[in-house]
């Protein structure tokens, strides 16, 4: 219908740097700090974890909407350094296996 | 709760992770501006009640294969009001070719498309039954540094008078759902 923004971009190359970057100064210097909160390493700014995971995945989306993803492929993009529970948690919230595949996942908030 | 657009949620997501083009970065800060614009007029728009209305943020049109942006769609049951939002700032005048001018007397905006633009809604935003709902389109202009030489038009509402604009819109929404007329979008 005529009131709909116009769709995301459309994305020929697959090459984009992946990994967390900051939502204010789009530096890629963000670290997570204990399990639930991070911090770029640039402008000092604060979030959660969970929630920069879920905009991250979110926006990846878009982009590529119905893409699966491997427990690999996951934490690749994510590029942090996180513990096991904070990884199945990010997974849970974002993910469902695919046909109950083991660690084979689409992305379903 | 307004959303960003998902084209400017895409570009900020792709920024720094693959180089634009040139055309993309014109797009990108053009859209980075008019996020700020539309944020600046949804705190205007908290400032009223709005539960007798519906809005829509951020509407892209094809107008004649040049894309026109309808920042704000406010939804009355008695009236469609169109907003374009717009950050000029400076002296201008309208030209005899319905043209707003800047003073070294460059074409800035036509303002024959607002006429286009306005018949492609009124095309489009048709009501069931007898009434049809006016539509009215505004350009806002969201600096205060913004000054038109000569002929003013009504299309112009500047931004000190947007809060008294918003507050009759808030008015007539509530006193007229008296004697009602279903709102259907
Ligand atoms: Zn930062």
């Amino acid at each position: 219908m005529m009131l709909k923004a116009r769709v995301p971009l459309p994305i020929v190359t697959r090459n984009i740097r992946r990994g967390i970057k900051c939502r204010r100064c789009h530096a890629f210097d963000w670290q997570a700090i204990g399990g639930s909160i991070g911090k770029c390493g640039r402008c000092g700014q604060v979030e959660s974890v969970q929630r920069i995971a879920a905009d991250y995945f979110t926006r990846l989306d878009l982009l590529y909407p119905g893409d699966i993803y491997k427990r690999r492929d996951i934490m690749d993009h994510l590029k942090l350094a996180v513990s096991e529970y904070t990884l199945q948690k990010i997974i849970h919230a974002n993910f469902r296996r695919l046909e109950h595949r083991k660690r084979i996942y689409f992305f379903s908030p | 709760m307004r959303d960003k657009p998902d084209r400017l949620k895409v570009y900020e997501f792709l920024y720094n992770r693959l180089p634009f083009s040139e055309s993309e970065v014109i797009e990108y800060e053009a859209m980075q501006r008019m996020e700020k614009l539309e944020a600046r007029f949804e705190q205007y728009l908290m400032k009223i009640k709005t539960s007798n209305m519906f809005i829509h943020w951020h509407a892209e049109i094809l107008v004649d294969k040049r894309m026109e942006i309808v920042n704000v769609l406010i939804v009355t049951d008695y009236c469609y009001y169109l907003f374009v939002l717009h950050d000029l700032e400076g002296e201008y005048y309208i030209n005899p070719f319905n043209i707003l001018c800047n003073m070294s007397h460059e074409a800035v905006l036509d303002l024959n498309r607002s006429r286009q633009l306005f018949d492609m809604f009124r095309e489009q935003l048709i009501d069931e039954g007898k009434y049809q709902r006016p539509i009215i389109l505004k350009y806002v202009m969201m600096n205060k540094a913004f000054r038109m030489k000569g002929k003013r038009s009504d299309l112009f509402l500047e931004e000190q008078n947007l809060p008294y604009y918003l507050k009759a819109i808030e008015h007539s929404a509530v006193i007229r759902k008296k004697n009602h007329h279903p709102a259907s979008t």
